[in-house]
């Protein structure tokens, strides 16, 4: 029986271990390679972050909002970093400019933390759900690629490093596509758990209609 | 200053792991490493149903007053007085003002935490490394018990030490008792000097990459079950097994890191280049560093600590621009030791 959780630790585990071409790359040393390491470490933070504030108490914007606003604020590291991008002539020596891009920051983490905490609610629920099979894939905003497998943890997920980019412009709302190798089955934009059910039961519906369409093609052409 | 029976009782009832936290202790799955002894297992345990703490080393242990009073070396009063204030608990300080809630911070002169001096002599270690001849019993643990080569074990310089009142007399006529006694490799306890390891034991001494003697790690062969297994003196708190072998490693040559000295020696003797972090929750940061230009493999544990350790090495590593490929044990094997051990024994029975 799946009563397992699947984790954030499982989750960063997957996305380690499974090959990617860019991956491969790394090895040779080129751009690419050098970007997948890059990614590596801003996704590992995120899931770090995520992990940290999966509690109840930071589902209240208002609470992630100044738990990120302290660690932020707080890590002087990241403000002698910012005086020191900002003396850069590109950035016109403007404090202010890194100021802003700071205040950015800080959203970008908070909507990021709420998509992966959203995910993994997501996951956790579709792993339970009986019809979810090897067939169906789910894909969350075009960046993490989930797959039912038969054996623990019954999940496995691929980020899709190619639209790594998108993981800057996240929010707590998403689209969400589910698919078979085939086809498409459903796609839509969740804004809270309910609306993951609704695809999936929605999508699950298509499967079945699919499946038993090709079933009497099949015998059909038998006959 | 007398503190009410029933401060006291609210004190003792502070969650004890949150108490161990505020003093500075790292708690993991309700354990941590012991401030009493030279710890590299996590050998405190804490209950949080009973709210106390256990050594189950050196057997020390209590409620929440209490590891306050054994971490810091403190009365039971100065005890109260931090925990009051760490945890904003306040008491009227005598009758006449019983019932005003005092704000004001507690007279009370902390004493300084007391910090291990210790010095490592780099020339007496080496004079203990050198006169530490393997002897047979401990032949017979490291080549028949656990399959090991003689030219690994000889070229890591491992030794044994059986007598150690010998040890004492020879160190102190050599050094002088004073510079003994600073090392810390000779103490002084109620019945006089004492050695600091633990005897029957193995020594294995830990070289940076200059070849420099930098710490010694003792493993007892002994019977007695309160003796601690491992026990370690080093120049820092924490370093790298076997940092020479990267004189002789180029950029991406394959690396093993294992999780204590016993899988590395096994990983050594099969041929495979191998260095060892001290235990699963020791990670030498400085010297990890080193590490990030091979190509890093690791045969984690089968148990938690050994997959914890594989993922903060992991994290460490991908944080560098490098990362640490795992590979996995067969089933039924606990770590790679026993797997080598199982290994060698069949090809024996072949042969």
């Amino acid at each position: 029986m799946k009563t397992e959780e699947y984790t954030f630790d499982i989750l960063l585990n997957d996305i380690q271990l499974e090959p990617t071409e860019e991956n491969e790359m790394n090895k040779t040393g080129d751009i690419a390679g050098r970007e997948y390491s890059s990614k590596l470490i801003v996704i590992q933070m995120l899931i770090g972050l995520a992990e940290l504030y999966k509690t109840e108490d930071y589902k209240d914007s208002e609470k992630l909002n100044n738990a990120i606003e302290i660690k932020v604020n707080n890590d002087e590291l990241l403000s002698g970093y910012m005086f020191f991008i900002s003396q850069i002539p590109q950035f016109n020596y403007l404090w202010s400019y890194m100021r802003k891009c700071k205040k950015d920051y800080k959203e970008f983490l908070v909507n990021s933390i709420h998509f992966l905490n959203n995910v993994l609610v997501d996951i956790n629920m579709l792993y339970k759900k009986p019809l979810v099979t090897r067939d169906i894939h789910v894909i969350f905003h075009e960046i993490l690629d989930v797959k039912f497998i038969d054996e623990k943890p019954f999940v496995k997920t691929c980020l899709l490093w190619e639209n790594f980019y998108r993981i800057a412009t996240v929010k707590s709302e998403y689209n969400i596509s589910i698919k078979t190798k085939e086809s498409l089955l459903k796609t839509g934009c969740r804004k809270d758990p309910s609306d993951m059910k609704i695809l999936i039961d929605s999508a699950l519906k298509t499967l079945k209609n699919i499946t038993s369409k090709k079933k009497i093609e099949q015998k059909n052409e038998t006959i | 200053m007398t503190i009410p029976q029933n401060v006291i009782s609210r004190l003792n009832e502070l969650p004890i792991e949150e108490v161990a936290c505020k003093l500075g202790l790292e708690v993991k799955r309700h354990k941590t490493l012991c401030f009493k002894h030279n710890d590299h297992n996590p050998s405190i345990t804490f209950s949080p149903n009973k709210n106390i703490y256990k050594c189950w080393v050196c057997g020390v242990g209590g409620g929440p007053i209490k590891l306050v009073q054994d971490k810091e070396g403190w009365n039971f009063q100065q005890a109260c007085i931090w925990l009051g204030k760490a945890f904003n608990i306040w008491w009227p300080e005598n009758n006449r003002d019983r019932n005003v809630l005092k704000i004001t911070s507690p007279k009370v002169h902390f004493p300084q935490k007391t910090k291990d001096t210790f010095m490592f002599d780099e020339d007496i270690y080496t004079w203990l490394i050198n006169n530490a001849i393997l002897l047979e019993p401990a032949k017979k643990f490291l080549f028949l018990k656990r399959h090991l080569k003689e030219d690994v074990v000889q070229k890591l310089r491992i030794g044994s030490i059986f007598n150690s009142t010998t040890v004492i007399d020879n160190l102190v006529k050599m050094f002088g008792e004073e510079i003994c006694l600073k090392t810390g490799l000779i103490r002084r306890g109620d019945y006089g000097l004492y050695f600091y390891f633990y005897t029957p034991c193995l020594l294995f001494p830990y070289y940076d990459q200059d070849g420099r003697l930098i710490g010694v790690q003792s493993r007892y062969l002994g019977t007695n079950e309160k003796a601690p297994r491992f026990q370690f003196m080093s120049s820092q708190k924490t370093r790298l097994y076997n940092l020479p072998i990267l004189n002789n490693l180029k950029r991406g040559d394959k690396l093993y890191i294992s999780e204590g000295i016993t899988d590395c020696l096994a990983l050594l003797s099969d041929n495979m280049n191998a260095v060892a972090i001290p235990s699963a929750t020791i990670l030498p940061m400085e010297d990890l560093l080193l590490l990030k230009n091979y190509d890093l493999h690791m045969y984690p544990d089968q148990d938690e600590a050994g997959q914890n350790a594989f993922m903060a090495l992991r994290r460490f590593f991908v944080n560098q621009y490098s990362t640490v490929k795992i590979e996995k044990l067969p089933k039924g094997v606990k770590d790679y030791c026993d797997f080598y051990i199982k290994k060698q024994e069949i090809s024996g029975r072949e042969l």
